[in-house]
């Protein structure tokens, strides 16, 4: 078990969320209280629709809650402008998506670089955790490459090593064995617990998956928009 | 008596198209015709001594005046025609416009040609305007000559000597007239009133009598003819008086050498105008001038113009009791209304009866107007 | 199953509504112009053949003279019997001054001879023929005189050579034709007497209307007939004559116009095609999810096909009432160009042709219907699976671009053998001109893809990944960078090419001024193009201008038109040119000392470099010419450089004139001073001795020059206008183009904000992109603008007006053409850019 730290990485306290459809208001999260330890691993699993992704966007900033509070890192990021909420997000929050979402004209090298650009710290340090890192995921050969030359597992290998190039606190990771074979899959899983373990760095982990949901500190469920603890009936 | 189908002018000038519509529309204008004459313009107010051959030619000082030879021709087989050739000439204004161009002018020329084929029944009537400039149309003393482009009359009225020329298209007359009779004065002693107002009169004489022979062509048939002429001559500044409508215009030539000059003005509310009057010269004789309670004119008959409707008399009863004269007067076509920019009826008539108890016939013209 | 299709269909359009109003849009604009420029030609062309036909009324043949007409002539035919109707007629271009300016034409009629030539002449129509005769009556019909402001009874003051006349408004007239209505536009109407006294011509006429009879054998009886009265100096021929000469004199202007028309017609399928382009590859997950569900090929095409036809059908009826709105501003432009250089043309109704509404609609659904097709037929021939993957569609268009780039060599080659091949032939270098066009079009995905590469580690260098983004976006998405690249810089680079011919021809022409108009004062009536013929100067003016003491030497001309033997008439200038006046004098052709040894001594002229290349002058050339002497050859001593009229002009000496026509009088006096006075002071002086009545220009050189650029910038003021709306259809094209190309990038956009890019970050990547592709547009825009110039100049210009014209391609206008690229494309990423920095990016992401 990780120590507990004073200050927990990522806080949500009645988050809501809804989206107004053309004729209604469609509420996707009931009032959501979570609190991310640092260094903790979570697991989120949940039926599709019930508001995972939803809950990602929320916590990183990329959406803002219709009520609640969201605190990252001890701020308030529904209050933050979008100037703030993006900053936070380029320096302390990795992304991995399900669809992997590499930039097509990018080589897999300037993909990682970009978090680092972005960031203002594209030095000769950062290149140096760029290739680590590309080597760290085994695709050190293939840096050249355009994403549109690389197998799925590659693609999402490079995404999960551009979510932690820029070293950043948290790590969402929104379904990224979804779309992955059993062995990519595991790879990917992989390199979450060797990357980031050692550094104490936190993840949230959105998956479907049962073999996902062993590297998790604790399992969350999503359940119609309101979040417990995971109930054996829905593990299948 | 055919000064006030003269005063029409002004009004046809705003028709110098073959839209009849438009020259319809002008005809109505009767305000064109009342309108008093510039002051400028001389007028015929008391007897005047004609002078010829200067009374031939023009006399620019009037508005108006025009030469009219009107006759009844017929070819070897007896085949009739009745012909009409008049030049009118109408000032705009006293003086021409201060122009530096030979076009400006103030004088109008209109003509009428007509020929009736009395076998077939048929009536052709042609007009013309054309400016008195340029030598386009005109008139003068000496050598005599009244011209409108190719139409014309010219030569020696005095010594009776007249040579006649007009084509238009298939239509075409050309004829030699030699007077056989005495210059006729009109009215008195040649001044011809019209109306009460003073000046209402013009100055006019006649050749009742022309031997006439030529030539005349008619839808491509050209024929030698022969026959009589009657020539009237008028000039005036003169205008229509109110209740005048119209008039009825008789000019018959009996064979036994005598004539008959006869007309009747009509009023608006179907009295004889005062002014009608008539005259009757036989060679020789002076001629009798008679008032308009002497002599009776009854309309027998009746004709419709199917193009326009209107309603001329066809026959007449004339009697004149003091020649011992009664006559009918028929025309040889019924169609001859002129159809041109104003529509009035001229036409060659017969004329049969009895004088002083002797049978008598004749052949005439008769224009009728304000029908 | 397809009424379900088209609502999936109809339903993403709808909830794009910027997609789906660009495409109509798009039509509209491509549509419009085409109508607007045509109309607007086709109605100032239909005016003027209205307008001469009713001027001539029913006349089939007319009487024309050398100099003129004389009176007698018709006096013979109208005491003629038996001949057809005959009218004399006085006609000439007169500048209204009062109670408006305007150029009218007077016409002078006889109303006894109208009759069967012109039904507005008649008293259905108000006009009163007696009145007609009282001297200074003159006609309008109620639209002008209402447009002059005139009424009954006012004054109408006209300039003729340098004095005032004026005739007195005695009535309207109403014509009941559309025909007499456009013969009465601009038409002062009075008797020939008032014509001849106003113009001071007595005794002359402007020719003699005559109706023939239709039968062949009767006509050239009558012909005969009437030949044999007139004198010699007079020649019938058939009244269609001078109106053919005039539209001869217009057809290069028309033939320019109408090319102008046509690429803008050019711009506007590009654009079709682009935004159709976009509308239906923007749904291609839409089609592969329907075919995946199994809707056929064919269905699937139908039902794009069927959208494009909606889609088409709407733009087209909005461009044609867009058209119709553009043609009225034109128009003016047009006949006030025509007014300028030709003729007196007063255009009051648009004319609306069939032809020019059949061509936009094909052009509006044609051009829609292709555009959907090659991408409908491109997506329908992939398997379901290829369709949803775009990189498949880019990675066949790399594989087709050196096959483009090659076509493009290809059509570049035709192009060229084409200019060289095709002679003097007008259309067919225009035919050149569009295929050079078309060529560089082919080439500009391969230039795009080469540029790119080149530009993409400098702006890697310069900003970094976004810039790597930005650039790599433009080669990733080459099928629709590269169409939105080329309607650019194809609209673009024409526009430069019309810019620098216009720079190259006010250059010369203003170098040509300058040496051409060396006296010192200028003397000249007020008068346009079109009444050059009676703008003469007085004597007395003339001989006071000449006798001032500081006065050194002088120079006349006389502006007269001189018949050939065949009809045709030919401007020319009879003067008496002062040594330094010769000495400006540049000759293309011919020994300038032999020119002037000769020139006044026998019939002979000089002829302008357009007029030379229309009729293959060159020195020792004749032209019959039909002098009142009778038709005598005139040699051609020489050529001479000259930009004053496209028709050409030659030059012959007043002596000369003098010889063959009699006619003292001049129109335009050059005054050399004595070295060192006051210019100012003496044009001062000049004006103040002009005669009481008399209105001249008095102007210097300069001033002259001056004015002279004013008529010649006017002159392109229609081609500034399409250069303008060249420009605006093509940032449309280009507006929707990026727009959607930007917004098919939304989730790349939603991903770089998700890994942290600010909004103003996101911006600046869309900025630059949409830059980057204005920028490559202006690149390539310049070069294909410059051998657009060449072909305008060389070939077009040549062919059309026959002037040699120093090219002078200014950095002006280059930078201009770039500068509008740039432009357009950052306006057209203005949109897409604000759009995507304000969307959420989870939006964008939601398809997790």
């Amino acid at each position: 078990m990780p120590n507990p730290s004073p200050q927990p990485v990522a806080v949500l306290r009645g988050v809501k969320k809804s989206y107004v459809e053309v004729d209604r208001t469609r509420e996707v999260l009931h009032g959501i209280d979570l609190e991310l330890a640092r260094g903790e691993f979570a697991v989120l699993v949940g039926r599709s629709g019930s508001g995972k992704s939803s809950l990602i966007h929320v916590l990183s900033g990329i959406d803002l809650p219709t009520e609640g509070q969201v605190l990252l890192f001890g701020e308030d990021m529904s209050r933050a402008s979008e100037e703030r909420r993006t900053d936070v997000r380029r320096r302390k929050i990795g992304l991995v998506f399900q669809f992997f979402n590499l930039l097509p004209t990018l080589t897999i090298e300037e993909n990682l670089l970009l978090p680092l650009e972005l960031c203002g710290t594209l030095d000769a340090a950062g290149r140096r955790r760029a290739l680590d890192l590309l080597d760290a995921v085994g695709l050190a050969d293939l840096r050249a490459k355009f994403p549109d030359r690389l197998s799925g597992g590659e693609q999402q290998r490079a995404a999960v090593a551009r979510a932690l190039v820029h070293d950043p606190e948290l790590v969402l990771a929104d379904e990224p064995t979804g779309n992955l074979d059993d062995h990519n899959a595991r790879a990917v899983l992989d390199l979450f617990t060797r990357l980031l373990r050692p550094s104490g760095k936190t993840l949230l982990m959105v998956t479907h998956s049962a073999e996902a949901e062993t590297i998790g500190d604790r399992v969350l469920e999503l359940h119609d928009g309101r979040l417990g603890p995971r109930a054996r009936s829905a593990r299948a | 008596m055919r000064v006030h189908l003269a005063c029409l002018l002004l009004a046809l000038l705003a028709a110098c198209s073959d839209e009849r519509e438009s020259v319809r529309a002008s005809l109505d204008v009767g305000d064109l015709l009342s309108a008093p004459a510039d002051p400028r313009f001389e007028r015929a107010l008391e007897p005047r001594e004609f002078s010829f051959p200067a009374d031939h030619g023009p006399h620019p000082g009037f508005q108006t005046e025009w030469w009219y030879f009107t006759g009844t021709l017929a070819d070897a087989t007896g085949h009739e025609f009745g012909y009409q050739l008049t030049f009118f000439r109408r000032a705009l204004a006293p003086e021409a416009p201060a122009l530096d161009s030979a076009w400006a002018t103030k004088d109008i020329y209109m003509a009428h040609f007509t020929l009736a084929d009395a076998r077939n029944g048929t009536f052709e009537a042609r007009e013309r305007f054309e400016r008195g400039a340029l030598d386009l149309a005109g008139a003068r003393a000496t050598p005599w000559r009244v011209w409108l482009r190719d139409w014309s009359v010219e030569g020696d009225l005095d010594a009776g000597n007249v040579r006649l020329r007009a084509q238009d298209g298939d239509l075409e007359l050309d004829l030699a007239l030699r007077s056989t009779s005495a210059l006729v004065k009109q009215g008195e002693r040649g001044l011809s009133r019209k109306g009460a107002a003073p000046g209402n009169a013009s100055y006019y004489y006649s050749i009742p009598r022309m031997r006439s022979e030529g030539t005349l062509a008619l839808r491509g048939e050209r024929r030698a003819v022969s026959g009589e002429s009657w020539f009237d001559r008028e000039w005036s500044t003169s205008a229509l008086e109110e209740g005048q409508v119209g008039w009825d215009w008789f000019a018959l030539r009996l064979e036994d050498g005598s004539e008959l000059m006869l007309y009747r003005m009509r009023r608006s509310d179907v009295s004889l105008d005062p002014f009608s009057s008539a005259i009757f010269t036989r060679n020789g004789l002076e001629p009798r001038a008679l008032g308009s309670s002497e002599f009776t004119l009854r309309e027998t008959a009746h004709w419709t113009s199917p193009s326009s409707g209107a309603s001329y008399p066809s026959r007449w009863t004339i009697e004149v009791p003091a020649l011992g004269l009664a006559c009918e007067v028929e025309p040889l076509v019924a169609d001859c209304e002129l159809r041109v920019a104003v529509r009035y009826w001229e036409g060659a008539v017969r004329v049969s009866g009895t004088l002083d108890a002797r049978a008598i016939s004749g052949r005439g013209f008769v224009e009728l107007t304000g029908y | 199953m397809i009424s379900l299709l088209s609502r999936a269909s109809l339903r993403y359009l709808s909830r794009h509504p910027a997609q789906l109003v660009l495409a109509i849009l798009g039509v509209a604009v491509g549509v419009a112009v085409v109508v607007g420029i045509d109309t607007a030609g086709a109605s100032a062309r239909r005016s003027f053949e209205l307008a001469t036909r009713a001027l001539s009324g029913s006349a089939t043949h007319v009487v024309r003279g050398t100099p003129s007409v004389p009176e007698e002539a018709y006096t013979a035919l109208a005491l003629e019997s038996g001949l057809p109707p005959a009218a004399p007629v006085v006609q000439r271009s007169l500048a209204l001054v009062s109670p408006a300016s305007r150029t009218l034409d007077l016409l002078g009629v006889d109303p006894f001879a109208e009759g069967p030539f012109r039904s507005y002449t008649s008293a259905s129509a108000g006009f009163d023929g007696a009145a007609l005769l009282r001297g200074d009556g003159a006609w309008l019909s109620r639209t002008t005189a209402g447009e002059l402001g005139a009424k009954i009874g006012d004054e109408l003051i006209f300039l003729v050579g340098s004095q005032r006349r004026s005739v007195r408004l005695a009535g309207l007239v109403d014509p009941q034709s559309e025909l007499a209505s456009a013969a009465l536009a601009d038409v002062v109407l009075v008797d020939i007497s008032t014509a001849q006294s106003m113009l001071a011509i007595r005794g002359q006429l402007t020719r003699i209307d005559l109706a023939l009879p239709a039968a062949e054998q009767e006509r050239s009886a009558a012909l005969a007939r009437i030949s044999g009265l007139l004198p010699a100096s007079c020649a019938v021929e058939p009244a269609s004559r001078r109106s053919e000469t005039l539209a001869g004199m217009t057809r290069a202007f028309d033939i320019n116009l109408r090319a102008l028309g046509f690429l803008a017609l050019l711009v506007g399928v590009f654009l079709v095609y682009n935004t159709m382009t976009f509308a239906v590859v923007q749904r291609r997950p839409l089609w592969g999810t329907l075919r995946s569900i199994g809707a056929t090929r064919g269905e699937l095409f139908r039902l794009v096909c069927a959208e494009a036809l909606a889609i088409g059908a709407l733009g087209t009826v909005l461009g044609l009432g867009l058209g119709m709105l553009l043609a009225q501003a034109l128009v003016r432009l047009v006949t006030q160009t025509i007014n300028d250089l030709y003729y007196v043309v007063s255009v009051r109704e648009l004319s609306l042709e069939p032809e020019v509404f059949a061509e936009a609609a094909a052009l509006g659904i044609g051009a829609t219907l292709l555009g959907a097709m090659f991408p409908a037929l491109d997506a329908m021939r992939t398997a379901p699976r290829a369709i949803l993957d775009r990189a498949a569609q880019e990675s066949r268009l790399r594989a087709r671009i050196g096959w483009l780039a090659l076509f493009g060599l290809l059509a570049g080659t035709a192009s060229i053998a084409l200019l060289q091949a095709s002679g003097q032939n007008l259309p067919l270098g225009f035919a050149a001109l569009f295929l050079m066009l078309f060529a560089a079009a082919l080439l500009v995905p391969g230039a795009t893809t080469v540029l790119c590469r080149l530009i993409a580690p400098v702006a890697g260098a310069l900003a970094g990944s976004l810039g790597r983004i930005a650039t790599r976006g433009i080669t990733s998405h080459l099928a629709r960078s590269s169409v939105a690249i080329a309607a650019l810089a194809i609209a673009l680079s024409a526009t430069a090419g019309m810019g620098i011919l216009v720079d190259s021809f006010r250059s010369t022409v203003v170098r040509w001024l300058d040496t051409t108009l060396v006296a010192d004062v200028y003397i000249s009536s007020p008068s346009t193009f079109s009444n050059r013929e009676s703008a003469v100067l007085s004597d007395e003016l003339v001989t006071r201008m000449s006798s001032d003491a500081r006065v050194r030497g002088t120079t006349t001309f006389r502006d007269i038109d001189l018949e050939l033997a065949s009809g045709d008439k030919v401007f020319a200038t009879a003067a008496a040119l002062h040594p330094k006046s010769r000495d400006a004098y540049r000759f293309l052709a011919g020994d300038p000392a032999r020119i002037w040894s000769s020139f006044t001594e026998r019939d002979t002229l000089i002829v302008s470099e357009s007029l030379a290349r229309h009729r293959s002058l060159q020195p020792g050339s004749t032209l019959d010419v039909r002098t009142a002497n009778g038709v005598r050859p005139f040699e051609v001593l020489g050529v001479f450089r000259d930009y004053s009229s496209d028709q050409g002009w030659a030059m012959l000496s007043r002596e000369t004139w003098l010889r063959g026509w009699n006619d003292p009088r001049i129109s335009a006096l050059g005054l050399f001073l004595e070295p060192g006075s006051d210019l100012g002071a003496a044009i001062a002086d000049l004006r103040a001795s002009v005669p009481e009545g008399d209105i001249v220009k008095v102007r210097s050189g300069e001033e002259l020059v001056t004015a002279s650029m004013e008529v010649f910038d006017r002159t392109f003021s229609v081609t500034r206008v399409l250069r303008l709306l060249a420009g605006v259809v093509a940032i449309l094209g280009v507006v929707g183009a990026l727009l959607a190309m930007e917004l098919e990038r939304e989730r790349e956009m939603g991903v770089l904000r998700a890994i942290g890019l600010s909004p103003a970050g996101l911006k600046r990547v869309v900025l630059g992109q949409t830059g980057l592709l204005g920028a490559l547009a202006g690149l390539f825009a310049v070069p294909i603008g410059i051998a657009v110039a060449m072909v305008l100049i060389l070939v077009i210009n040549a062919r059309s007006f026959g002037w040699t014209l120093d090219i002078q391609i200014s950095p002006r206008v280059l930078a201009e053409t770039f500068a509008i690229a740039l432009a357009s494309a950052l306006i057209a990423g203005a949109y897409p850019a604000w759009r995507m920095a304000r969307l959420s990016p989870a939006q964008t992401l939601r398809g997790e």
